[in-house]
């Protein structure tokens, strides 16, 4: 067959496009097995690198792990967002075993339904995700197995924890490495552990344990203490108290010798709290308290809390009867420029939320290193706690008394040093305060009164212990019956990294804080506050003016019905007239002011708007124009030049 | 290299004589604008990122750059001009780069123009500036292989009607590739790998990975050879049509 050129031509046309498409395709996926971990990560926190915690902890690896990556793949080509997740999370766990020099051991299952894989996925207790009415079930979970009977798990890669994707595989092969915890003893009065036992509670929602107490569980072996507490247990290695149920000698004094006997110490400390869980904090126990406090150094103000306009958390609250948003200064976020960026338990958070938290003070002629670990703003506020309950219930009224003291508090504390005892002489019990029988038998085998530590010790002290609550800190959501706790804040970052560092490890903590929390608009948030703090003023007068009237108002009512009158006199008819006149016109200004709270801010959108639509497009609008005007004024120009040097 | 850098440049001075590059950018600005605000929900969201912004260029991108495209070589064939170009000592090859950068860069000037948002944004709150610059980076890219083959389907036809639903259509075809309704046609014919490599031509899936912050060196190659191949395609068609 002879083609002609035409056809020729055609022949050449088609087949080479053919061999481009193959060439395209053959590029891209070679491209898929090469280019395998080349990226450039230019997010800000380096959320796509791996952090030098995890290299460290990879490196340092002497015992096999096994990571199992139970992913339906079919299933998951056709969910959105899902395979590409999937196609990072498989080249992550690539990329742990190669770090690992051959420790890590990675396989990958596409469990089919009904079968074996898929009874094995169940058994480890993945959580499948139904995909349609025929049972079968999409799963993308990870377990973990150590060369013991070590098993961790990761049930479901949920796409919203992609910015802790890290941090959980890190922490999973973590703790198969490091199946033997660390002892904390733990003195609280809070149900952390989600001990159903408290009588005193009956009313109690839930009795799931609290996030931090989950969080701790992953890495210490914990151990609830009694209290009195004749002293702390050889097996503990650090000590936690938080909210102490009863601020006794014989637990003081515990605590004392724990600490001079080399233990180091975390401590939450309050001088007010509204949780229901936490005893009464009286002048008598915070005395008892700083009596420890200064002598290692610092010293808690007795009766005394801080409130922060500038840093304040903004909360739901009712405000005549509609439910506004609104900052709340007794609970604050504290951001890293309110933190020690040096400090191994404080440089890598974000966001620390406290609640009405104590101040404390270096004393003077402290013999230890005392490190300030976080602190507020100089818009901070001296409240004293006698009168706080009232007031604490009305954000409104607090902002509209707030005072700033202009100066810098602090709330927590890092001492180091060889700290001395307390006391000097074991304190003399009396009876009916000893600890159960059990431990009378330990006690009588008396230990000696340690008067100095022998070496350095490391005692942290927070002045607030409801931070610890999951609602300063947890966002709880519901996926498939399931809780999955998403964190908000650095709260449980701030007590774990704290008993890391104490018990002397230090290698997840740059990892821990690898997730992103939020970025607020701040300068809206700013531009609220300081609206909100022009026009309190003039609500509070309001508020006083309209209770004042409708407060005669009523006593004119009341006057009525007591006088037996049946008919008003002119006089004080008139009279309320002009009350529920003002009355009227008090509240239109009420309402006024409240709108105009949120004019600033809409105004401020509604100009963002108009600039970001609408400028760029008006100003290449006007410059076409005139650019269009001027070229055919110029072509005019020519043209008439042209017809004048022809004619 | 200087017949390229010369049809370029008489390519930019033709968008910039032209009420259509005018209106195109104007119209970008305003949509793009418009559904960051209003579709997007930029202040309700309450985040500081260009998430609310980005995630519109895809569409904007569907419908606006074949509009622009549709006209690049097909007025050229209608007017005739074509035929000058190509009896200049030109390659085929360098005329069709020349125009493609034309086309790329002036798209990229109008992604520039955005650049108010991003001061607000900043004014606003304290964004992850990597993040954006890679975003634009991924929407830059992505707008190159739009343009490509929407190039390359103007070459296909003089009626730039055609060349305009055409270029939509595959447009479409390669943002949603990644989902069942690309898919499924495929996967009756093909092989398994196959499959999945079509499935990650998807201009969604490595505009999003990008704009999270990422740019990996697959979606750089992806972008590189899908455009490499669509001026291929581009320059083999004005070969052949140049014989008739």
């Amino acid at each position: 067959m002879d083609l002609n050129t035409t056809q020729k031509r055609r022949l050449f046309t088609v087949s080479s496009l053919v061999c481009a498409a193959i060439l395209f395709f053959a590029i891209n996926i070679i491209s898929q097995t090469l280019f395998f971990n080349s990226r450039l990560d230019l997010t800000s926190n380096h959320l796509y690198t791996l952090s030098q915690g995890t290299h460290d902890i990879l490196h340092k690896m002497n015992e096999p792990v096994t990571l199992h990556l139970y992913y339906s793949k079919k299933a998951g080509q056709g969910l959105a967002g899902i395979s590409s997740y999937a196609l990072r999370v498989e080249e992550l766990l690539k990329q742990y075993e190669r770090l690992s020099n051959g420790h890590i051991q990675l396989k990958i299952t596409d469990p089919q339904p009904f079968s074996e894989e898929e009874d094995r996925a169940m058994a480890y207790g993945l959580q499948g995700a139904p995909l349609d009415d025929n049972g079968s079930t999409f799963y993308f979970g990870l377990v973990g197995t150590n060369s013991t009977d070590g098993q961790q798990i990761i049930p479901f890669f949920q796409l919203n924890r992609e910015t802790f994707l890290e941090y959980d595989v890190t922490k999973l092969i973590y703790q198969l490495i490091h199946p033997q915890q660390p002892t904390i003893g733990v003195l609280t009065a809070f149900p952390m552990n989600g001990n159903p036992a408290n009588s005193f509670m009956p009313q109690q929602r839930s009795t799931a344990p609290w996030g931090v107490w989950s969080q701790m569980s992953e890495f210490f072996t914990l151990e609830m203490l009694p209290t009195p507490l004749a002293s702390v247990p050889k097996a503990v290695d650090v000590l936690l108290v938080a909210g102490l149920p009863n601020v006794d000698d014989q637990t003081l004094y515990a605590i004392d010798q724990f600490v001079v006997g080399g233990g180091n110490l975390l401590w939450f400390v309050d001088t007010y709290t509204a949780s229901p869980y936490a005893p009464e904090v009286t002048a008598a126990n915070i005395a008892k308290i700083n009596r420890l406090l200064t002598t290692w150094g610092v010293k808690l103000r007795p009766n005394q809390v801080a409130a922060d306009r500038t840093l304040a958390k903004h909360v739901w609250y009712q405000r005549n009867s509609r439910q506004v948003m609104g900052p709340y200064p007794l609970w604050m976020n504290l951001t890293p420029k309110y933190m020690d960026a040096h400090d191994l338990i404080t440089g890598t958070l974000h966001t620390v939320t406290l609640a009405a938290p104590g101040i404390l003070d270096i004393v003077d002629g402290a013999k230890n290193t005392i490190v300030p670990l976080i602190h507020s703003s100089t818009d901070a506020q001296v409240m004293n706690t006698g009168t706080l309950s009232e007031k604490a219930g009305d954000p409104d009224q607090l902002l509209a008394d707030y005072k700033p003291g202009n100066q810098s508090l602090n709330y927590a504390m890092r001492i180091t040093g060889r700290v001395q005892s307390a006391y000097k002489k074991a304190p003399e019990i009396k009876t009916s305060d000893k600890q159960t029988p059990q431990a009378d038998a330990a006690s009588s085998v008396q230990e000696a009164h340690l008067t100095q530590a022998d070496k350095p010790v490391n005692i942290v002290i927070v002045t607030d212990s409801d931070m610890l609550q999951d609602k300063f800190w947890l966002r709880v959501q519901n996926f498939l019956g399931r809780p999955i706790a998403t964190p908000i804040a650095d709260n449980g970052n701030l007590l774990v990294n704290a008993l890391d560092n104490l018990t002397g490890s230090s290698a997840l903590i740059s990892v821990r804080s690898r997730g992103e929390y939020t970025r607020p608009f701040n300068k809206l948030i700013e531009i609220q506050q300081q609206a909100q703090n022009q026009y309190q003023k003039n609500q509070n007068a309001l508020l006083a003016k309209l209770e004042e009237t409708e407060q005669r108002l009523r006593a004119l009512n009341d006057h009525k019905i007591q006088g037996n009158q049946l008919i008003l006199s002119e006089a004080q008819r008139q009279e309320i007239e002009k009350f529920r006149n003002d009355q009227i016109a008090i509240r239109k200004e009420l309402r006024h002011v409240q709108h105009a709270l949120q004019e600033d801010i809409e105004k401020l959108q509604n100009r963002i708007k108009l600039i970001d639509i609408a400028l760029m497009p008006t100003l290449i609008g006007i410059g076409g124009i005139t650019l269009a005007g001027y070229r055919s004024r110029r072509r005019r120009r020519l043209t008439k030049k042209f017809k004048d040097s022809n004619s | 290299m200087r017949t390229i850098i010369a049809v370029f440049k008489r390519e930019m001075q033709s968008y910039f004589s032209t009420p259509i590059a005018l209106v195109f950018i104007i119209i970008f600005l305003l949509l793009s604008g418009l559904f960051t605000f209003y579709l997007g929900n930029f202040f309700q969201r309450g985040q500081a990122d260009l998430s609310a912004f980005f995630t519109f260029h895809p569409w904007l991108y569907l419908f606006l750059i074949p509009a622009m495209t549709m006209r690049l070589w097909a007025e050229e064939r209608k007017s005739g001009s074509i035929e000058i170009l190509l009896t200049l000592p030109i390659n085929p090859v360098e005329a069709v780069i020349a125009k493609f950068l034309a086309a790329w860069l002036f798209t990229g000037f109008a992604l520039m123009l955005t650049f108010p948002l991003w001061l607000t944004v900043n004014y606003l709150g304290s964004p992850d500036n990597g993040v954006i610059a890679a975003a634009y980076i991924g929407s830059f890219l992505m707008a190159g292989g739009f343009l490509s083959i929407g190039l390359c389907m103007s070459a296909l036809t003089k009626n730039q009607v055609i060349a305009f639903i055409m270029t939509a259509a595959l447009c479409l075809a390669f943002v949603l590739s990644g989902l069942p309704i690309v898919l499924d046609g495929f996967s009756a014919l093909l092989p398994n790998f196959l499959v999945t490599t079509i499935s990650s031509f998807s201009f969604l899936s490595h505009f999003n990975a990008i704009s999270k912050g990422v740019i990996d060196y697959r979606d750089l190659i992806f972008f590189a050879s899908l455009i490499a191949f669509w001026l291929f395609a581009n320059t083999i068609l004005i070969e052949l049509r140049k014989a008739d």
